[in-house]
């Protein structure tokens, strides 16, 4: 049962929440799939973006770039669809809550992304910083946001069986 | 409790099948990654081979009087530290920060370039202007200097650590 049950004898409200969790779920579902297109057709770059970092061995990029788009770009569509919804926000989750912790932790420590060095910070490329921090927090939260709301509806799946259902009534 | 470790499972359910995905798809690809990534161990610039080197081997050099180290980072950082006797040359505006330093680093002198850390391509961009200019004999420090100075190698500056 999702935490949206509560909301069952609410009427118009659950409604509201209904179609809220749909339109979260359809944003993360959309950032990831285009956030995912440019890593999978160029992992050679996203591997030195990775090893940029530092939060890894730099032996393990490789395979980080192999597998980290797919993952992102599965669980968009699993979200996009609505299917396996709540495993899919839980992987979102957790990606954007690592992506957030790792930019942190490069501003943290004066790490500028996009060479892998350290500047001061009054050289800092600006990939990171406040702003970059609140949009991406932001993010989280929808996501968690559907992780504890989702329940599936109007996933492809109840779409298409409402749809046989009715033809079947008609028929 | 029991329906987030279904969660839970059928998350990891789609990270391996979507992690194998995109390894099964590397390995068909024609331009794949190696599954282990492992850096150069020379690089080459206008035909002139640069060997990559560890905070260790450069420290060798460091009282030859044959070898200048070139600190390829910002202007800001090398005046706080560098590596001791090392001459500042960036790549931003290479061309006329190189003039106002040739005559401390002669074509027929070891170079040993640096910046930040392994990641850093900054010692590249200036071997690969000074490859074309008649210096045959680079090297880069890829450690960089970070590791020099952890290492407790030589350093100076208006901040100073490490050993005099």
């Amino acid at each position: 049962m999702s935490a949206l049950a509560v909301f069952d004898g609410w009427g118009k409200k659950a409604t509201t929440l209904r179609y809220l969790t749909l339109a979260a779920r359809l944003f993360i579902g959309a950032v990831f799939i285009y956030a995912s297109v440019y890593k999978i057709l160029d992992p050679a770059d996203f591997a030195v973006s990775v090893r940029n970092y530092m939060i890894i061995p730099a032996s393990w990029s490789n395979i980080v770039a192999m597998t980290l788009p797919w993952i992102e770009v599965g669980a968009g569509i699993l979200l996009i669809i609505g299917i396996f919804t709540r495993p899919a926000a839980l992987l979102t989750t957790v990606m954007l809550m690592v992506f957030l912790g790792a930019m942190i932790y490069a501003y943290s420590i004066g790490l500028d992304i996009d060479c892998g060095c350290f500047r001061s910070a009054a050289s800092s490329s600006g990939k990171v910083g406040p702003y970059y921090f609140v949009r991406d927090s932001i993010v989280v939260i929808i996501s968690l946001f559907v992780l504890l709301t989702d329940r599936e509806d109007f996933s492809i799946l109840r779409l298409l069986s409402s749809g046989k259902a009715s033809g079947g009534l008609n028929g | 409790m029991r329906q987030f470790q279904g969660i839970i499972l059928r998350g990891l359910l789609i990270t391996i099948i979507c992690g194998g995905i995109g390894l099964g798809v590397n390995t068909v690809w024609s331009t794949g990654l190696p599954w282990l990534y492992v850096p150069p161990t020379e690089l080459a610039f206008a035909d002139v081979k640069v060997p990559l080197v560890n905070e260790r081997e450069a420290a060798r050099f460091l009282n030859d009087p044959e070898t200048v180290f070139v600190d390829t980072r910002s202007e800001e950082d090398y005046r706080e530290r560098h590596v001791k006797s090392a001459v500042f040359l960036s790549p931003d505006n290479v061309e006329e920060r190189f003039v106002a330093v040739q005559a401390l680093i002669p074509e027929d002198r070891r170079l040993i370039l640096y910046c930040y850390g392994p990641d850093c391509d900054m010692a590249e961009k200036v071997a690969q202007f000074l490859a074309p200019m008649g210096y045959k004999n680079m090297m880069i420090m890829t450690s960089g200097f970070r590791e020099w100075e952890k290492a407790g190698y030589p350093v100076e500056g208006q901040s100073e650590k490490g050993k005099p």
